[in-house]
């Protein structure tokens, strides 16, 4: 009896402790209230909220409560919230990383039951706005006619161009893309005043124009980006930048899109908002990669590098690295003159779908005499599952996302306009020139017959100041398709920079022959006209430029001096 | 207490739980203290379910139970394929078209589809969804998600087939089209469940997936 009673009392006080330990257990383990609302609303609710960029939202406890496991296993595994870069550098304006505790805490809250708790009194509500974010903007620009994304489709890269979109001359300081629809996945806004992405849209019969290349002269804004992804809300210049915008500019949106599952209408929108003041800030947007990229089925782990020199002091103020779907790896750096090396951009898990631009959060100072550095590795193997081509394909450098690329961009800032200017200078001749032949002897070789690669290879050549090879290759354009406008146009330029007016006028003549309503051969044929002395012959196609395209400045004063020689009053 | 206790005579059956049976007939006091230890510690365990009430879990969209594998074994159909969706998951909802192309194949060929959605969704919800990605298939709402474990599916969009005798002939993904969470392929290489209905029209055994489901995990016990 005794020994029945202490066995009892034992087996009670057992149980009484092994009850407080799973009571205390209980009430340690983490709570919606306590630990998860704030840390969700921290990092999770600028995108995962009514009306946001996600399929779904974050902002309740039965929202939260029955994703817990799935929450528990994306913010294990990083892949949610989105954010390429490694840790340990930059650092970068809005890195959306968690910590290790953190995501413990997630993982412990799904395992313990995803429990409620008790409100603390203290909890922030999870706040976010549907609201522009700056405030009512100077402009909003929205696409007129929205395009239809098929229920299910590859994934789309698409470029959409809003013709005379800026209906004054500005100084953009911001912008806001308002995407309108979670199949947007990913966006970069462009502005053009040259035309080169109308002249790629008329060529094509639907909505828009595909492929990543947003046309000649578009470009983002200075020491911007303007690139948009979930979570991205309004970018806005670094303080001292704005970017001159010129009346009658288009926009362009190209973007990367992603079928849902039912069809979507894709229309969407952007903020901007301008200053009075121009800007101070000297910015320059500076491009290292390499065209070399002829990656074999099979290789798991190809590698491109490029480098430059800097010829002076710069300040990097944002890095943007730019692959495609067999990208791996991307890193870039710098070697100082002192021997010391600073990580730029290391990421070793590339995903096409979260690219973007990467702003530090103090601009990184590098001397002169510094060599910055890119190397990017891809992967062409079956195991790789994001594969475009399934048994794996040879993949050679190109613009859609069926080729593949390897470019890191910075905004760089320099300190004063000559110091600009000699970085231009350098730059040019030493890196992008040579590109410039590079790219085109490349886009040649993978396109032997392609007039158009072909006649871009000879401009390159004149810039490398190479015109004995421009022409021949130029003269070998022309035999083998000798109705290709633009062929006799860049002959004509040649001609001209050599002074041999006769023959110039003669190619300029061929090229608006066969396209009429091209405003630089006009305004070209009317120079080299009046520069043989014949202005009487040289005004129409001057008049004719100008009707074309009324921004063409160029044009205008050439007219002017046509009809200053000859007299004449202009014609109604 | 000792009389008690071998009057008790307990004999403890703990099942799917790992537990194992105690028949006590002449308690000894350490005997007796693990009895209790064991019988106070032991995690709750449900008593074991009977089979088939799991499909009665199922209620149509008008709230009415449907016991969908006693009406397949009544009708001519000769499979039916259940598609576990949701319709807040961003991948169950990528594959609409595939499950729409299924159905249009198939459904012809004696197999009915049917969507299965937690009991968390709304009728009006799962209304809403069907019209919006043009569902073909009847919807049925799964309560604590009863006929996914009996169907041995995790995640949304997962599919089961079962065959006219009510017995489980296909659990798994739908295609390898996606890997792992975040990372998918361009387009499927392997269709598992355009495999595995092909395989049981035709009277043969269908293949597991060669990989898994992947989406948003089924979870919650409304």
């Amino acid at each position: 009896m005794k020994r029945a009673l202490v066995a009892l009392g034992a087996a009670a006080l057992i149980c009484a402790v092994v009850w407080l330990a799973l009571r205390s257990s209980r009430r340690s383990a983490p709570t919606y209230h306590r630990e998860i609302e704030p840390l969700i609303a921290e990092h999770c609710v600028k995108c995962h909220h009514p009306g946001g960029p996600t399929p779904f939202s974050l902002t309740s406890y039965p929202e939260v409560k029955k994703r817990a496991q799935t929450i528990a296993k994306v913010t294990a595994q990083r892949l949610m919230p989105p954010w390429l870069p490694e840790p340990g550098h930059g650092p970068f304006i809005g890195e959306r990383r968690l910590t290790d505790a953190q995501i413990g805490t997630l993982t412990a809250w799904a395992k313990a039951g995803a429990l409620e708790g008790a409100a603390t009194g203290s909890e922030r509500p999870p706040t976010w706005s549907n609201e522009w974010q700056l405030g009512s903007p100077d402009l909003v620009v929205t696409m007129p006619e929205a395009y239809e994304l098929p229920a299910s489709a590859p994934d789309i890269y698409r470029n959409f161009v809003i013709p005379d979109a800026i209906p004054r001359d500005a100084n953009l300081r911001a912008i806001e893309f308002r995407p309108g629809n979670p199949a947007i996945h990913h966006a970069f806004i462009y502005f053009d005043g040259k035309g080169g992405a109308r002249e790629l849209d008329a060529r094509d019969p639907e909505l828009g124009f595909p492929g990543m290349d947003p046309g000649e002269g578009a470009q983002p804004a200075k020491a911007m980006f303007c690139s948009w992804q979930p979570g991205r809300g309004a970018e806005e210049a670094p303080p001292g930048y704005s970017t001159p915008l010129k009346e009658g500019a288009d926009l362009v949106f190209q973007m990367h899109m992603r079928s849902t599952g039912k069809p979507e209408q894709i229309k969407p929108s952007v903020a901007l908002y301008f200053t009075d003041r121009p800007s101070g800030g000297l910015s320059y947007l500076f491009l290292l990669r390499s065209v070399q990229m002829d990656i074999p089925a099979g290789a798991k782990d190809y590698a491109v590098e490029s480098s430059y020199q800097l010829p002076v002091d710069v300040k990097v103020i944002s890095v943007l690295p730019h692959m495609h779907y067999l990208g791996r790896e991307a890193h870039g750096w710098a070697e100082l003159p002192d021997g010391t090396r600073r990580d730029l951009l290391v990421i070793k898990r590339w995903d096409f779908d979260w690219q973007t631009d990467y702003r530090y959060r103090t601009p990184v100072f590098l001397p002169k005499g510094t060599t910055v550095r890119m190397r990017f590795t891809y992967d062409n193997s079956a195991e790789n599952p994001q594969n475009p081509n399934q048994p794996p394909k040879r993949v050679t450098y190109g613009l859609q996302s069926s080729d593949e690329m390897g470019e890191l961009w910075f905004q760089l800032a320099l300190r004063n306009p000559e110091e600009l200017e000699q970085f231009h200078r350098d730059y040019s001749e030493k890196w992008s020139a040579p590109d410039a032949v590079a790219r085109a002897e490349m886009m040649v070789k993978l396109n032997p017959g392609d007039s158009r690669e072909r006649t871009k290879l000879v401009r390159a050549l004149v810039v490398m100041k190479r015109p004995d090879e421009a022409m021949r290759e130029l003269e070998q354009v022309i035999a083998s398709d000798p109705d290709y406008a633009d062929a006799h146009y860049v002959q004509g330029t040649i001609y001209a920079g050599r002074n041999e007016i006769g023959n110039a006028i003669k190619a300029f003549t061929r090229a608006v022959e066969l396209n009429p309503n091209d405003p630089k051969a006009r305004n070209n044929l009317g120079s080299a006209l009046l520069a043989s002395g014949n202005a009487d012959a040289a005004i129409p196609h001057f008049e004719k430029a100008v009707a074309i395209n009324p921004r063409d400045e160029l044009a205008q004063r050439n007219l002017s001096r046509a009809r200053a020689s000859v007299s004449r009053p202009p014609t109604q | 207490m000792a009389s008690a206790a071998q009057k008790m005579s307990l004999h403890l059956t703990w099942t799917p739980c790992e537990c194992r049976a105690t028949k006590v007939t002449s308690p000894t006091p350490l005997r007796l203290t693990l009895l209790l230890l064991a019988f106070l510690l032991a995690p709750e365990c449900p008593a074991r379910e009977p089979d088939a009430p799991a499909a009665s879990a199922l209620l149509d969209l008008g709230g009415k139970p449907r016991d969908v594998l006693r009406g397949l074994r009544e009708s001519p159909s000769k499979l039916a394929a259940f598609i576990f969706a949701r319709t807040d998951c961003p991948i169950s909802n990528i594959y609409a078209p595939e499950i729409r192309a299924l159905h249009a194949e198939f459904a012809p060929r004696g197999v009915e589809f049917w969507l299965v959605y937690g009991g968390d969704e709304t009728a009006e919800q799962i209304r809403k969804h069907l019209a919006d990605f043009q569902y073909p298939c009847g919807a049925l709402r799964d309560l604590r998600h009863k006929f996914a474990r009996k169907s041995r599916v995790r995640v949304t969009p997962e599919a089961a087939v079962y065959s006219e005798d009510g017995e489980l002939r296909f659990h798994g993904r739908i295609d390898d089209r996606y890997v792992e969470l975040g990372v998918r392929r361009p387009s499927p290489t392997v269709r598992d469940l355009h495999a595995a209905l092909e395989d049981l029209l035709a009277g043969r055994l269908a293949k597991a997936p060669a990989g898994p489901a992947v989406g948003c995990i089924i979870e919650g016990d409304e």
